[in-house]
């Protein structure tokens, strides 16, 4: 179940100007096209994904990117991306969020997350109110399952009413040819 | 007045935003009632992305142009912000929105600005006329100038092979916060654009884009609904001329 899941960060500078600080598996990251994947994966998350969750100061975007199957197991990847408001505001007096985007992620654990959390925005000087931030991943977790849930009764009912027509369709052709 | 117009088709609007027919009526009022169709038919189906550095009021004008009203609160915007169909309503008109998107002023986020400009018909190149104007202004960033320099030198590049089929508006944004701009009413706003259209900064934004027939500069304040309105409206009045 485990494959090497990376947690990325993703938070805008406070005075506009500066880099923004990103981080990657723990450490911060300068190297231009890694930055530039990061970015593009979190857009693609948000177009392609679905908003599972969404309030003032926190957002839960799930995107299931990928199917697939290991011996007699069937998977589903997601991007998950999380979002949430950190205490500070920027020079334009603007809220700053810290984004968290989990790719190939088929499931997540709140202490894992958290504390990822808490190793960026200390890295970045920032604060976070960890009580609010505990409970919106401990919710995600549950939504996260949840979403996984609808998704797989959603397959399961296509393959379901695929199955009906093609032996409805069987049984007309059938019902046709025969002589009158 | 749209009886029997096919006002119900969708504006589809892929990348984002656009304009709403309540936006347009209550801007403009009567004179652009008489010139409705031309409007429509400039607008219909197009796709605008707003583009800028950052905290220079891109995600208020697209929340303005999808939803029709003005934040309450501001947040940086780091993920972009996905607007689902909005129906744009008034008197007998729908206008529908399919899609906007609010994407980061960050230069990391250039491939999406760059995917954004692969089928765009407008850009709306929002910079902050205060910053420009006022190296010491509050809270501007350093190098402001060079970054709108770079953002234009990429949206030029990204533009290149779209001819002349993409209309390209630099938004004059936070005029309010201009000490020249405060005495400013109707009656002498032409003159406060000749002043910034003589800046040499702005000289070299509009040569860079290749010069004053395809580049529109619009100029106001949209510290409140009623100077994003007028934004709006002079972007509308252009686009019809």
């Amino acid at each position: 179940m485990a494959k090497d899941k990376k947690l990325m960060f993703w938070a805008q500078a406070l005075d506009n100007s500066s880099l923004d600080p990103m981080w990657i598996s723990g450490e911060f990251t300068h190297d231009s096209t890694q930055r530039e994947k990061l970015a593009t994966d979190v857009n693609l998350t948000i177009l392609n994904g679905f908003e599972v969750y969404r309030n003032d100061n926190a957002r839960l975007v799930v995107h299931n990117t990928k199917n697939y199957k290991e011996a007699d197991l069937h998977f589903r990847e997601y991007s998950v991306l999380l979002e949430f408001m950190c205490i500070e505001k920027d020079v334009a007096g603007r809220l700053g969020p810290v984004v968290c985007l989990i790719n190939e992620c088929l499931s997540f654990q709140v202490n894992e997350i958290l504390s990822g959390w808490q190793d960026f925005v200390h890295a970045i000087g920032r604060e976070v109110d960890v009580d609010l931030l505990k409970e919106f991943l401990e919710n995600s977790v549950e939504l996260f399952e949840v979403e996984k849930k609808k998704k797989k009764n959603a397959n399961f009912f296509a393959i379901f009413t695929t199955v009906i027509v093609m032996l409805l369709c069987l049984f007309l052709l059938w019902y046709w040819c025969q002589p009158s | 007045m749209c009886n029997g117009r096919s006002w119900r088709n969708e504006m589809p609007i892929p990348v984002i935003v656009v304009v709403g027919g309540l936006l347009v009526s209550a801007v403009l009022g009567g004179a652009v009632v008489s010139n409705w169709d031309s409007i429509m038919n400039k607008i219909k189906g197009k796709k605008i992305a707003v583009l800028g550095a950052r905290a220079v009021g891109k995600s208020h004008l697209v929340q303005y142009l999808t939803a029709g009203d003005i934040p309450d609160e501001y947040a940086q915007t780091t993920a972009p912000n996905k607007t689902n169909k909005v129906k744009i309503s008034m008197k007998d008109l729908n206008l529908y929105i399919k899609e906007g998107l609010d994407v980061s002023g960050s230069v990391d986020a250039y491939p999406i600005w760059k995917k954004l400009c692969s089928d765009v018909d407008i850009v709306f190149y929002l910079v902050r006329v205060d910053w420009l104007k006022d190296k010491d202004s509050n809270g501007r960033p350093s190098g402001y100038e060079g970054r709108v320099e770079g953002d234009i030198s990429h949206i030029c590049d990204w533009l290149r092979d779209r001819g002349n089929s993409v209309s390209i508006y630099i938004i004059g944004t936070h005029c309010d916060k201009d000490v020249d701009f405060i005495s400013v009413t109707d009656r002498n706003m032409g003159d406060y654009e000749d002043s910034i259209n003589k800046m040499d900064f702005i000289k070299k934004l509009k040569l860079k884009l290749g010069g004053g027939s395809k580049v529109t500069i619009v100029l106001g304040s949209m510290k409140d609904e009623k100077g994003t309105k007028k934004i709006v409206a002079e972007i509308l009045k252009s686009e019809v001329q």
